[in-house]
């Protein structure tokens, strides 16, 4: 298995199955063959400027931690790298699942979605590509994109990624305790006080990377244990509070929220391999602003928008060297889910996993 | 005769005979205008909505997505080997829940509005108070302190007696059905008041005067008296046992007990991949058939519906009864209830919200204790969730009462043919699962978007709550039309008004109390409920509640805390002056005809 | 028996306060049928369920058959559900979810006296027999008729054979047929059982009938206590004389102590000792002690008159006629030969006038 090294190449080991073999991202080498491909929007970034301002407005569905300020930021900086005049409208999406369905299924009353941008997952842009409600975007010509952050054909772009991994109430959990590799948290002193997620498709992710064998054997030992089911708000409420130790994975939008607010969680940072999940955008196909979408979109990945994201939401891009996941992961195997597992096992597997654990 | 003129005579025969027809059914278009006029606008109402959702079922996909019809949901639904233990698990769950909700309600109902009780009003006021604190912020409150790892029992339990084993979980059947349980009281204690208010006093004096004791009246006469609303409020509480996810999810999944409920949000709510609004439906449909059994059963209750008409033309003002040295064993029990369902609650609310992040009880938590999370609320909320919410706690109730009365009436008061048929409308919304029926709306509101174009505003979700809440005002509104004598009616018609005006001046005034307490209270639930409300929004539509849920999945419990305890300030206010304002609109109606 | 004293209720009602009992003072003796009568709101309703224990007095003192079960001074308050009573509502008050036989039981199942099962059948059919209901024992109450469900209510207050049985109007649902049926029943009944009865009524038929003694009231007070005869032939006020049957009245000014100046002459008849001469008063007759003469002169104690209207009622025949500028009533027994607009002469007999200042 391929470490992510400190060197020249950031090119991270996405391809666990591929063996020893030098690892490239396969959504990297498609997007570039796109690139100039017919449907793309093959226009210079002042093209796209000028129909964006003309739009006047854009529609935004981003995380349900925004508030009003951090809406009036984002749609500074952006207008300011820009200069342009553009009015952000956001939506605070707190079920992505359940919204994505919902602009799908207006898409084919034939309602325009009402929603220009949407800032959700790469499971969540995969529905909307099935449902053809991406485009195609020269992301790497137009906005400077990393190539391996481009996916879905040009679709989408990963412009930031969150990160699971298993968390630790710390004034309980000491020492020789703390797990250091993923098996370590079947610790007997866990069982019954550990909890596991409504977020199966985290196991998913992790089959990925272990093969579906090693994966199956490993939720057998977690459900083993009786684990506490719930929401990772409701667990992660049960850990501050200290009636579980341990939650099997929590993602870092929570893990924040513990920092600011000094609780005493940890995540069991030596483990590996980390589990990413992707933040992607990319304009919805037939929407009313598609211009100022896909100028919203560019600007997060600019410096000034990765730097806002990254002060908003703790979350920054592994494949923008310096950022703070990119030293993250330095040195550690990562897991990212490749658009043909995403189409083909993982809702099988995550509800494969998920039924062993309870939850149907 | 020419042929011609054969031809018009068979042509004029059957034209006569169609005429005959066509007569008895204009006849019994025209006699039982209202009830055909309710049922029409009900069945639209609900029954479009319920179509959609067993459409969904029988669907593979979204909603929307054509393709075959299959029973592929129900295959993979049904063979899963878990249902059987679910099912039970279910019963178990809703049974006792129910029995918990009556032993709370019986007695409050009766102690509040039949006895001289002192601080009613303050009462009232907890109940709607403690009802505000959302179910998932409750759940912080019995973690702290029912729970067996940290909850403040156990923890005293074993400093005190040393006990190492926890003497108290709420982690199973029994402690879900209490919890359950627990918040279902303020719901059926409204439903139940109308009816104990509107009882002729003179049938529980008669018992006094035989030389019963207070509480074998209660037995023999109140309860007997009252059971098709206690019925009613059963059937009603069985339902919501059944279809309520909140208490499965918190109390429940830790303990690895799945009902019905949490099977149909886990597949209507994945964390990757589409809902999977067919399994869902799939589920439902199991809800539906129960929903509508019970229905049934409940109208076979309430048929005979003259033998219970108590309240007489005679008028009548309720006596209090005063409690003498029952007062204080009786003030025990509501102090029990409101520990249990307002002050706990409240106080871990309070705790959460002046803490940095959620902790048990401690000493050592004193030194943190904080006002960061109110500091953050104005940075959380803008004004537009107010004004949204406004609107809805101010149309849906109103909506939803206007159409409540009008269906209970066609249905206790009418002899129309099909008014089983309507009740069992009326009681159906109830019965679906409000995730899927907020699923369906949603979706018919965008087909239907170039007709009503509500889609994505405010009065989609007013829609979705007149329409769910139907169920709740139809139940309470038959508990009290039954106990309207018929005569008070037949002597408005027969005066000359037309069965609308007297409806409208004899029948709903006789009810303005209860009228006024079930919109209050279909207001709260409308505040408060977040599952349609969440599914239909838009960007234009946020309310309060899915603002707090929001908040709350995002980690945020401090300022959910928070945010708990400034509306609690806000709204109790409020229920102290409309409870005022309701007992004077309540006593200017029933107390107008003091007989001395 | 019973006996009240200084029986005073005040409500608080949106329009202020109202007096509804004013220290009445009230004995009804053992075996003794008393009915309290006056208009409605007159406090009569207040007493009886202030004996019952269902209304809680502000002050005074009622005591039955030898216990205080309330005395305001002494703060005792004996629940309805320990005083020795029966009760029949206006409204029956049967309730809707028993058959006849259950509601009938219930004070021997649930109530003060409760007896052994083996007693309970026996009790109930005498009962049932006693108000003519025992073929209707299984029937839901709610099939009988409203005379029926009445008799039920009877059967209740009575078969845990208590020493008071308070009626409150209970009559007054029944269609007058059947009232009149009842009142008879309701007296036998009463008699044979010997019970001690309180009966509130606003109709002075009824109270005259079945009363050993009628109590009138008016606004929260006792007017007058008597047997229905001293009651009806002597009422004390002109309250009592306008309310318990019919009356004449006519304006008058005394002139000496047993004369009073009227339109229709001098009148002969007792002047109350506190009405010196030449203040006015009102003159009251019953119409049974006018009667007519065909002279239609005037004479010694009789005027001169025309006939306004005459009503036949089978057993008497009502006149109403006007005579030096009164209307008065004159009911004459039987039929009788006067017709409308005739002539005729008003007769007063001597000692039936009653004098009110």
């Amino acid at each position: 298995m391929h470490k992510v090294r400190n060197e020249a190449d950031p090119v991270p080991g996405l391809d666990p199955w591929a063996g020893g073999k030098k690892a490239l991202c396969a959504v990297a080498v498609v997007a570039l063959t796109l690139v100039g491909g017919d449907h793309a929007l093959a226009a210079a970034p002042k093209e796209v400027v000028d129909a964006a301002n003309k739009e006047g407005e854009l529609r935004l569905y981003w995380t349900s931690t925004a508030t009003d300020t951090w809406l009036k930021r984002f749609q500074d900086a952006f207008n300011e790298h820009f200069g342009t005049r553009i009015t952000v409208k956001d939506t605070r999406g707190a079920d992505w699942a359940r919204d994505t369905t919902k602009v799908v299924a207006e898409s084919l009353a034939g309602q325009k979605p009402v929603w220009d941008l949407m800032l959700t997952t790469e499971a969540h842009h995969n529905d909307l590509l099935q449902a053809g409600l991406l485009g195609r975007y020269e992301w790497a010509k137009l906005f400077d994109v990393p190539s391996q952050a481009v996916m879905f054909n040009g679709g989408a772009y990963a412009f930031a990624h969150q990160v699971a991994l298993p968390a630790y109430n710390t004034d309980l959990v000491k020492g020789a305790d703390i797990p250091k590799k993923w098996e370590d948290i079947f610790n007997p002193k866990f069982n019954e006080k550990i909890g596991a997620s409504t977020a199966t498709h985290h196991w998913a992710r992790l089959s990925q990377f272990w093969g579906d064998e090693r994966t199956t054997q490993f939720v057998k030992r977690l459900a083993a244990m009786k684990p506490r089911l719930g929401t990772l708000a409701d667990l992660n409420q049960r850990l501050h509070i200290g009636e579980i130790l341990l939650i099997a994975t929590q993602i870092d939008n929570f893990m924040r929220v513990s920092k600011i607010r000094k609780a005493p969680a940890k995540w069991a940072e030596d483990l590996d391999p980390v589990l990413l999940q992707s933040i992607t955008v990319g304009p919805l196909k037939g929407s009313p602003n598609p211009n100022a979408a896909l100028l919203f979109a560019g600007f997060l990945a600019t410096k000034k928008g990765q730097d806002l994201f990254q002060e908003f939401q703790w979350q920054s891009s592994i494949f923008v060297k310096g950022s703070p996941y990119w030293k993250f992961v330095q040195g550690k195997d990562v897991v990212l889910l490749k658009e043909d597992f995403m189409a083909k096992e993982l809702q099988r597997r995550t509800d494969k996993y998920g039924a062993m654990l309870g939850y149907r | 005769m020419s042929a011609r003129e054969a031809l018009s005579g068979a042509t004029l025969r059957r034209a006569i005979a169609g005429a005959g027809f066509t007569r008895r059914v204009t006849q019994e278009i025209t006699r039982h205008g209202f009830g055909y006029a309710a049922s029409g606008v009900v069945g639209i109402l609900v029954g479009a909505p319920a179509i959609a959702v067993l459409l969904m079922s029988l669907r593979v996909g979204i909603p929307g997505r054509g393709g075959p019809l299959t029973f592929e949901n129900y295959y993979r639904a049904y063979t899963d080997p878990i249902v059987l233990q679910v099912l039970l698990n279910t019963f178990l769950f809703a049974i006792g829940t129910v029995l918990v909700t009556l032993l709370f309600t019986l007695p409050l109902v009766w102690l509040f509005n039949r006895s001289d009780l002192p601080g009613k009003r303050a009462i009232f006021v907890f109940l709607i108070a403690g009802f505000l604190v959302p179910v998932f912020l409750r759940a912080i409150g019995w973690i702290l302190i029912f729970s067996p790892e940290v909850g403040l029992l156990n923890t005293l339990a074993r400093s005190l007696f040393g006990v190492e084993r926890p003497i108290f979980s709420i982690y199973n059947l029994p402690g879900m059905a209490f919890v359950q349980g627990l918040s279902l009281v303020p719901a059926s204690f409204f439903m139940l008041s109308a009816a104990f208010r509107a009882m002729d006093p003179a049938l529980e004096e008669a018992s006094y005067v035989s030389g019963a004791s207070r509480l074998r009246t209660i037995r023999r006469i109140n309860i007997p008296v009252s059971w098709p609303a206690i019925a009613a409020v059963m059937v009603y509480m069985l339902m919501l046992a059944v279809s309520l996810f909140e208490v499965p999810a918190i109390v429940g999944w830790p303990a690895r007990i799945f009902v019905l409920s949490s099977l149909i949000y886990f597949a209507v709510t994945p964390n990757v991949g589409l809902p999977k609004y067919g399994i869902g439906g799939a589920y439902g449909l199991l809800m539906m058939v129960l929903g509508l059994v019970l229905a049934f059963l409940y109208f076979r209750v309430i048929r005979e519906t003259k033998r219970y008409a108590v309240v007489t033309g005679r008028g009548y003002r309720p006596k209090m009864l005063p409690l003498g040295r029952w007062r204080y064993p009786a003030l025990a029990f509501v102090a029990v209830y409101l520990t249990l369902d307002f002050v706990l609650p409240l106080a871990a609310l309070l705790w959460v919200s002046l803490l940095p992040h959620a902790q048990a009880f401690s000493a050592a938590a004193l030194s943190k204790l904080t006002l960061v999370n109110y500091r953050q609320i104005p940075e959380l909320i803008g004004l537009r969730p107010f004004v949204n919410t406004t609107i809805l706690v101010l149309l849906a109730p109103t909506l939803s009462m206007i159409l409540s009365i009008f269906v209970s009436w066609v249905v206790v008061r009418q002899r129309f043919r099909f008014r089983g048929v309507l009740d069992g409308l009326a009681f159906l919304p109830h019965a679906v699962p409000h995730i899927l029926f907020a699923v369906a709306l949603a979706y018919l509101a965008l087909l239907f978007r170039e007709v009503l174009p509500i889609y994505g505003s405010v009065f989609i979700i007013v829609l979705a709550h007149t329409i769910a809440y139907l169920a709740y005002g139809s139940r309470t509104m038959n508990g009290v039309m039954i106990q309207i004598h018929h005569e008070l009616e037949e002597s408005g018609r027969v005066c000359g008004s037309s069965k609308l005006r007297v409806l409208w001046r004899i029948v709903i005034p006789l009810m303005a109390g209860a009228v006024c307490n079930a919109w209050l209270w279909i207001g709260l639930l409308s505040y408060r409920e977040v599952t349609m409300a969440l599914v239909l929004r838009g960007p234009e539509n946020v309310v309060l509640s899915t603002l707090i849920w929001q908040l709350w999945f995002a980690g945020l419990a401090p300022e959910v805390g928070a945010l708990g305890v400034v509306l609690i300030a806000v709204v109790v206010p409020i229920a102290w002056g409309a409870r005022g304002l309701f007992a004077s609109i309540a006593h200017g109606y029933s107390g107008g005809t003091d007989e001395r | 028996m019973i006996r009240i004293r200084n029986l005073s209720k005040v409500y608080d009602t949106r329009h202020g306060r109202v007096e509804a009992v004013r220290g009445i003072n009230l004995d009804v003796a053992e075996h003794e049928f008393c009915v309290l009568l006056g208009p409605s709101g007159c406090g009569k309703t207040t007493t009886l369920r202030s004996v019952a224990g269902l209304e809680v007095p502000d002050d005074g003192e009622i005591d039955l058959g030898g216990q205080v079960v309330y005395s305001g001074p002494q703060a005792i308050l004996v629940p309805p559900e320990k005083r020795d009573i029966g009760m029949v509502f206006q409204s029956y008050a049967v309730w809707p979810h028993m058959n006849v036989f259950q509601v009938v039981a219930y004070p021997l199942t649930d109530g003060r006296k409760r007896s052994p099962k083996h007693d309970v059948m026996p009790r109930v059919r005498g009962a049932l027999e006693l108000v003519q209901l025992r073929d209707l024992e299984d029937r839901p109450v709610t099939d009988l008729s409203g005379g029926q469900q009445q008799r039920v209510a009877l059967a209740r207050a009575l078969v845990s054979e208590p020493r008071v049985l308070l009626m409150d109007e209970p009559l007054s649902n029944l269609d007058a047929r059947l009232r009149e049926q009842m009142r008879l029943e309701l007296k036998k009944i009463t008699r044979s059982v010997g019970v001690t009865t309180l009966y509130v009524t606003h109709d002075q038929a009824e109270a005259l009938s079945l009363g050993d003694k009628v109590c009138v009231m008016h606004d929260g007070e006792i007017l007058q206590v008597g047997s229905p005869k001293e009651v009806y032939s002597r009422p004390q006020s002109l309250f009592v004389a306008q309310f318990v049957g019919e009356m004449n009245f006519v304006r008058g000014r005394v002139r000496g102590r047993d004369e009073v100046d009227s339109p229709v002459g001098k009148v002969k008849c007792p002047v109350p000792p506190n009405c010196e001469a030449g203040r006015e008063v009102t003159l009251a007759i019953r119409p049974e002690h006018l009667s007519l003469s065909s002279a239609s002169g005037d004479g010694e104690g009789a005027v001169g008159g025309k006939i306004l209207s005459k009503t036949y009622l089978g057993d008497s025949t009502l006149f109403e006629v006007e005579a030096c500028g009164v209307a008065l009533k004159v009911r004459l027994s039987g039929d009788s030969d006067f017709d409308v607009g005739e002539q005729a002469g008003v007769l007063f007999p001597p000692g039936r006038w009653r004098v009110y200042s």
